[in-house]
């Protein structure tokens, strides 16, 4: 699947874009284990809220287009050649 | 009796008698309107009868600030410029910052209001409470920057403010803007008002302090305000340092970046010549607005090529329309185009549109290089992109086809393309695709101005802030309640204070009735609570819509154009995505229903009762709408 983000997150990842390989079934939560094994705490700074490991309520992740909110949430399930989307505070406009 | 904020008068001048005079603001016109737009707007209705030519003298030129204007409250040196709009038909307001708000609030004004017509070039020079009227044969066919360099020298006071217009104003280009500083009351073609009034400049210097009623609960509101501007997780770390251009990394992020004329959105990647990188690399500095400590205004200087040394504030929206919708992924040269639609006194939304669409009819075949005097308008040209600019500024060649915007130039030039004219009531479309967030796309369908993302901007779906509450942007239920409340809650607590609406979404969006009704209370004395406060946003957007029914705008009106209610997004993250009549149909009805209006958009007598729009209801009764 794609995997974008923009800004710091961006920074974090060192690309706007890249390709992630997950097994089949797996969901927006292996998604973000699999980036924090890679990124680390960079990535978990930003992505989870530090107490309680929730994702951050500032960091909206949208899969194909819609906001996981609006889907099973972190449970939301994944294929290949879904676009994962994370876009963290910016505004303006 | 206003106890501060409000200085408590309107400024008249007359440019045909050249004469001026002084009114008091009535309390109830501050308790209802609040100021900004809502004075603008109030004084349009009461003034400008309908059928009002507003290119000639019977149109009048509405500038109004606020109770906060000018006072230490942070972003709040804004101004509201209102008319009937030459490009819409429609109330014509624009929002526009920098000094000059605050300097017209010192000179001891809360509106100023230009009316009638001069018979030669002039410029009107308020020195305090000392009118003058100038001639500006001198000054006319100058550019913005000069013009206001050369009044500065001239009256020799360089801490004066002036608001002008350039060669496209003077040439009444429906899309002529008026620039203040760098700043511009850009869309609707205002300039084009002031220009068809021979009227080249408003100079003004003041030196009064803005009374404050109650400075104890002044500076304990400003504190909060100013604590909420630190807590922002936004404002200071982002916005600050990279203003508006991070958005275009947002809408590519969505794919809603709306492209090449709006054929290739999500299709076409901005990001690489037009996102936040590429414009870190061109960034020298930035400006404030008085009394900002943000300072979103991000200086880029163009580096290389034949542009070299071209500087300029592109935002967002001006990188959305001289860039995507243009197809030019070169930013210096649209730093340039951005320079050069300033110094002429274009709004760069309009201007980029229309040339994305020339470009596309370029390449569909529907005119030729006979007709384009020369120039190969294709998407992605920016050399012709640049030269168009200057020809729609000065009216030259094709450049006069184009000058008086998008619907009037597929007007000229027939032969089907209409349906490439991308505009809502004769405003060309601003950035983000609306197929891709419904909402917004409903604000730009129904907003009073035409398409004008300012009037009711979604950020619910285009940042996705739960404030009031988190939606789905590609859903249609539940958008008529949201864009009414993202309108009225916009008139209210932005533009009619005004205040910068960047703080909106970014540091109020819970709280935002309450700190404008602390921040009005604490300066003026009045005791308005939240829901007051948020019911003159209302008021506001009723009495406008009621404006525009006397004009003759109907349901049919608050509609989108051909391309976005037929034609899916082709790629991206939003591929699919459209607006069906269906779909404009129903959010339309609720919209129309949580507003209290008819099934064809008439605000209907138990809702102007409700708020005090007595006025507008004898309006109505004299066409027979209610």
């Amino acid at each position: 699947m794609r995997v974008r983000a923009i800004m710091e997150l961006a920074e974090v990842f060192g690309c706007r874009e890249q390709t992630v390989a997950l097994p089949d079934g797996a969901r927006v939560t292996d998604l973000l284990v699999r980036l924090e094994a890679r990124y680390g705490e960079r990535f978990a700074g930003i992505c989870y809220e530090p107490e309680t490991r929730q994702i951050s309520s500032q960091v909206q992740i949208l899969v194909n287009g819609r906001n996981i909110a609006f889907l099973e949430g972190p449970d939301t399930r994944l294929s290949d050649g879904d676009d994962v989307f994370f876009l963290v505070p910016a505004m303006g406009g | 009796m206003l106890g501060g904020g409000y200085v408590g008068k309107i400024l008249r001048v007359n440019l045909t008698d050249r004469t001026s005079k002084e009114e008091a603001v009535p309390v109830s016109m501050a308790r209802d309107f609040l100021g900004g737009a809502g004075f603008g707007i109030k004084l349009l209705f009461d003034e400008v009868p309908a059928g009002t030519d507003p290119l000639g003298p019977g149109n009048k030129l509405i500038f109004s600030v606020g109770p906060l204007s000018g006072t230490s409250v942070p972003c709040a040196s804004r101004m509201a410029v209102i008319a009937r709009s030459p490009l819409t038909g429609a109330v014509g307001m624009c929002l526009s910052g920098g000094f000059f708000p605050a300097e017209l609030k010192f000179a001891g004004y809360d509106a100023l209001i230009v009316e009638g017509k001069c018979e030669k070039p002039m410029f009107v020079w308020i020195d305090g409470q000392k009118v003058s009227f100038r001639s500006a044969d001198k000054y006319w066919g100058t550019t913005t920057g000069d013009c206001q360099s050369l009044i500065k020298d001239d009256l020799q006071d360089q801490s004066i403010r002036v608001a002008c217009i350039g060669p496209a104003g003077e040439a009444q280009s429906k899309m002529a803007a008026i620039i203040n500083e760098r700043h511009a009351a850009g869309r609707k073609g205002l300039g084009a008002v002031m220009g068809a009034k021979n009227l080249k400049a408003i100079a003004v210097r003041g030196r009064k302090a803005v009374p404050i009623a109650n400075a104890k609960a002044f500076a304990e509101a400003r504190g909060r305000f100013m604590k909420a501007m630190k807590d922002s997780p936004v404002l200071y770390s982002a916005f600050a340092q990279m203003g508006t251009p991070m958005v275009v990394d947002v809408t590519w992020g969505l794919g809603i970046f709306a492209s090449r004329n709006w054929s290739a959105t999500g299709e076409w990647d901005p990001v690489p010549g037009l996102g936040i990188e590429a414009n870190k690399a061109r960034r020298i500095g930035k400006e404030s607005c008085y009394m900002c400590p943000v300072g979103c205004s991000q200086l880029k200087l163009a580096r290389g090529g034949r542009y070299a040394g071209s500087l300029s504030v592109p935002e967002f929206e001006t990188l959305y329309s001289l860039g995507g919708q243009t197809g030019v992924d070169y930013l210096e040269a649209v730093i340039a185009a951005d320079r050069l639609c300033d110094e002429m006194g274009l709004d760069t939304i309009s201007t980029g549109v229309v040339i994305g669409f020339a470009m596309e009819l370029y390449e569909r075949g529907i005119t030729g290089k006979e007709e384009t005097d020369g120039l190969a308008l294709k998407f992605g040209n920016h050399e012709a992109m640049v030269e168009m600019v200057r020809k729609i500024a000065y009216r030259e060649g094709f450049g006069g086809v184009l000058a008086d915007g998008v619907k009037e130039a597929a007007a000229r030039i027939g032969r089907g393309s209409d349906r490439y004219a991308m505009h809502i009531k004769g405003l060309e479309l601003p950035g983000y695709d609306v197929r891709g967030a419904k909402a917004h796309g409903l604000n730009y369908a129904t907003a009073y101005c035409g398409a004008d993302h300012n009037r009711g901007y979604a950020f619910q779906e285009i940042f996705g802030v739960p404030v009031p509450e988190a939606v789905d942007r590609f859903a249609v239920a539940g958008k008529g309640r949201l864009t009414k409340w993202n309108q009225d809650m916009r008139a209210a607590t932005c533009d009619c204070p005004p205040m910068c609406a960047f703080l909106l979404d970014m540091v109020v969006p819970t709280t935002a009735l309450q700190n404008t009704a602390d921040l009005i209370n604490s300066v003026s004395g009045l005791d308005l609570s939240p829901e007051e406060v948020l019911m003159a946003g209302e008021r506001v957007n009723n009495l406008a819509r009621v404006f525009n029914v006397r004009e003759g705008f109907t349901r049919k009106d608050d509609t989108f154009p051909e391309r976005i209610l037929s034609e899916p997004i082709k790629g991206g993250p939003s591929k699919g995505q459209l607006i069906s009549r269906d779909d404009l149909n129903r959010m339309l009805d609720e919209y129309y229903h949580e507003r209290g209006w008819n099934a064809e958009g008439v605000p209907t007598r138990a809702k102007l009762t409700q708020l005090g729009l007595e006025s507008a209801i004898v309006e109505l009764e004299k066409i027979g709408l209610v």
